[in-house]
């Protein structure tokens, strides 16, 4: 058997090879694309729905109907912008969704919200590089915690059971956490670490 | 200006949003808070964007020690290194975890066996020395991690050329000199298949066990010299202290003072003069010399190799005609996740055994050939762990090397990186470190030998699958050489045999 026998699916001589290579790297530009996005896009979903696990489920629809829509997408424009209209689309939806049965923010809070986001990003994207750095920084029995409430998404009354200490304990525990990082992170900015 | 005790009940708002406790309200004073203040506003942001960022971790799954980044690559990466000790059954929530680097410490498990001799204890999850130091060193084929400071699991180490010193946890220090093959076994125990090694112990570490073909030597607080040659006689020489000689010929111990030297062979035990201090020869680089050994290939008589894709995507590009390509990626649940799954690639080779009819094994190795892709990134990868199956059903040997895919290839869990376990057996595992894209690598022990002998068809098929996933975009592609490579040698099954007929 020759070397090139191998190969799966050689396309050498196919006529379609053209238009199926052309399929393949707008593929690949749009993963490339995708990949620069997605966290930033994430943290802007789950800025605006910050109680509820649903930015989870809200990435997953948006990178679904991004990829659909690719094709409307213009080379050299700006391709976070274009996804975060989309996303901005998605988290409308869900608000209709939700509001029928669950707490929600009202419109212009989360217009003002999602104002403050796109204007102070570059901003907020330091503090979430300093924000790695004041994790490992916790003491580890408050490293742990925050571990599990995030990592494990374990709520409130499952830590309190694992810790054997009260729900309320435990919520105060992780509201200072929170407000350590806080600190941590705008004390390190403001001492040009990051 | 927001006053200080707003923002604290700002502060407070947010942890009930965070929480989900939060009462409509609440929801409504947090509302008219943030937007009664630009301060407010700043802060809200700046809590709810950390509380996103820490939730970030979770679906993507970011390594564990990832150092903090630098602004400028920051968009690409995520963000937050949370240190997680979270196996995957606690993630109850989700599975996107960075299971690749968890799997290096789960995994690491050597299954070594040598022709001559076996000592119980290898295979370990825990490290038990580290590498303090090397000097010029070249390694082959080795289990373990190369790189100066790294901790070590029990495993077998070649090095070609150099001076190692390995540190074990007992409280030893092992200098080891090319050329030498010796396997670390546990914190107070090395065995030397070949080579030359140094042990100094401190005090307190009496105990300490080199392993030879035809000896062990027990350190009794002591510096020792240790030469074994291509034919497993050792020789000993005590620097400074006491060692207790268990020789397996007689059954024997004997105690060795300062500068006693003596020479082991499997048949007997004798005295050396000074200057008498062999050197052993060029490492065994195959098996040309060694009569008792065949070595099968996957070119030779029925033998063939082929690598499989998942391949979601049927316009998929990153191919080799030459090399068997291996991958595992991360998760499914973002569409770069996605995308990158359907590059996962396992690899198949199958052996003829007709050459070895005749023959008893004694033992054997699979000798791997591995070489760069060009197909990936090696820094989104860390050390890669791969597995090495064989499938136990003589009647799925019968597979086509040009159209075997990921959906006809037998054995194949078209869902997981693994093979069907009811068909499957683990031959063994091994590690190529970060960064290595070249080199021999490859598993031997009972195992391996035990599946060769429990063939029944004169065929053997074997799956080799990378454990270790990439945890994102642009994970590093490996792969070794098939068959069909113009240079490199096939993927080659080393078999010590004894004659059946005799």
């Amino acid at each position: 058997m020759s070397p090139t026998d191998h190969q799966p699916k050689q396309l050498k001589d196919d006529p379609a090879k053209d238009r199926l290579v052309r399929k393949s790297e707008r593929m690949d530009e749009f993963v490339s694309l995708l990949g620069q996005t997605e966290r930033q896009l994430f943290i802007y979903l789950k800025s605006r729905m910050p109680c509820s696990s649903d930015a989870d489920d809200l990435l997953q629809e948006t990178n679904v109907i991004l990829w659909r829509e690719f094709d409307s997408f213009k080379q050299g424009t700006n391709f976070t912008a274009w996804a975060y209209r989309i996303a901005e689309n998605q988290v409308r939806a869900a608000r209709k969704r939700q509001q029928r049965d669950r707490l929600v923010f009202s419109e212009s809070f989360l217009d003002a919200i999602s104002k403050e986001l796109t204007a102070e990003s570059e901003r907020l994207e330091r503090r979430s590089v300093a924000l790695g750095d004041c994790v490992q920084r916790l003491p580890p029995h408050h490293r742990e915690l925050i571990e599990r409430r995030y990592q494990s998404g374990d709520a409130v009354d499952r830590l309190a059971e694992h810790l054997r200490k009260s729900p309320d304990a435990v919520y105060r525990i992780l509201s200072r956490i929170r407000h350590t990082l806080h600190d941590c992170v705008t004390s390190s900015l403001a001492k040009g670490e990051c | 200006m927001s006053t200080e005790h707003e923002s604290s009940d700002l502060s407070d708002l947010c942890d009930a949003v965070f929480e989900d406790r939060a009462t409509p309200e609440q929801v409504q004073q947090l509302e008219e808070l943030v937007l009664s203040s630009p301060d407010l506003k700043r802060q809200y942001v700046e809590l709810v964007h950390q509380h996103a960022s820490l939730s970030w971790s979770v679906v993507e799954g970011e390594p564990l020690d990832t150092p903090p980044k630098s602004v400028a690559d920051a968009s690409s990466i995520p963000i937050v290194g949370l240190n997680s000790k979270v196996t995957s059954a606690q993630t109850g929530r989700r599975a996107y975890w960075p299971v690749g680097a968890i799997a290096i410490a789960a995994t690491v498990i050597i299954t070594l066996l040598t022709p001559l001799f076996w000592v119980d204890g290898g295979g370990s999850d825990k490290t038990v020395a580290s590498l303090a130091s090397t000097k010029n060193c070249l390694w082959r084929a080795t289990d373990l991690p190369t790189a100066n400071g790294s901790r070590l699991f029990s495993g077998r180490m070649t090095l070609v050329e150099g001076l190692a010193t390995i540190r074990f946890d007992h409280g030893v220090d092992v200098n080891v000199e090319a050329p030498a093959d010796f396997e670390i076994v546990a914190t107070d125990q090395i065995c030397l298949n070949f080579g030359r090694l140094v042990a100094t112990a401190e005090r307190g570490a009496e105990g300490f066990t080199v392993r030879t073909p035809t000896a062990k030597l027990i350190d009794q607080g002591t510096e020792f010299g240790v030469v074994v040659g291509d034919d497993g006689v050792s020789d000993v020489v005590v620097f400074d202290g006491l060692v207790e000689a268990q020789i397996d010929v007689t059954g024997d111990s004997r105690f060795l003072e300062t500068g006693e030297r003596i020479r082991i062979s499997s048949a007997n035990v004798t005295s050396l003069d000074e200057g008498d201090d062999r050197i052993p020869g060029k490492i065994r680089q195959g098996v040309a010399t060694d009569k008792n050994t065949i070595q099968i290939s996957t070119a030779l008589g029925r033998g063939q190799d082929a690598y499989i894709q998942r391949q979601l995507f049927a316009d998929a590009q990153h191919t080799s005609a030459t090399l068997l390509l291996l991958k595992n990626s991360l998760g499914e649940r973002t569409a770069q996740q996605r995308y990158a799954k359907g590059f996962d690639r396992k690899a198949y080779l199958r052996f003829d055994l007709s050459l070895i009819d005749d023959h008893e094994v004694k033992a054997a190795d699979l000798a791997l050939h591995f070489a760069p892709t060009g197909f990936g990134f090696a820094s989104r990868l860390p050390d890669a762990t791969f597995a090495v199956y064989g499938l136990a059903d003589d009647q799925l040997d019968d597979w086509p090397e040009r159209d075997l895919n990921w959906e006809n290839a037998p054995g194949n869990n078209v869902g997981n990186t693994e093979v069907r376990d009811e068909v499957a057996v683990l031959l063994g595992r091994f590690v190529v470190p970060q960064g290595q894209a070249s080199g021999i690598f490859g598993v031997r022990g009972l195992p391996l030998r035990d599946f060769i002998r429990s063939d029944t068809n004169g065929l053997l098929t074997m799956v080799v699958v990378r454990e270790t996933a990439s945890v994102s975009l642009g994970g590093l592609v490996h792969g070794f050489a098939s068959h069909r490579h113009p240079e490199l040698p096939p993927p080659t099954l080393r078999v010590t045999t004894t004659d059946k007929t005799k």
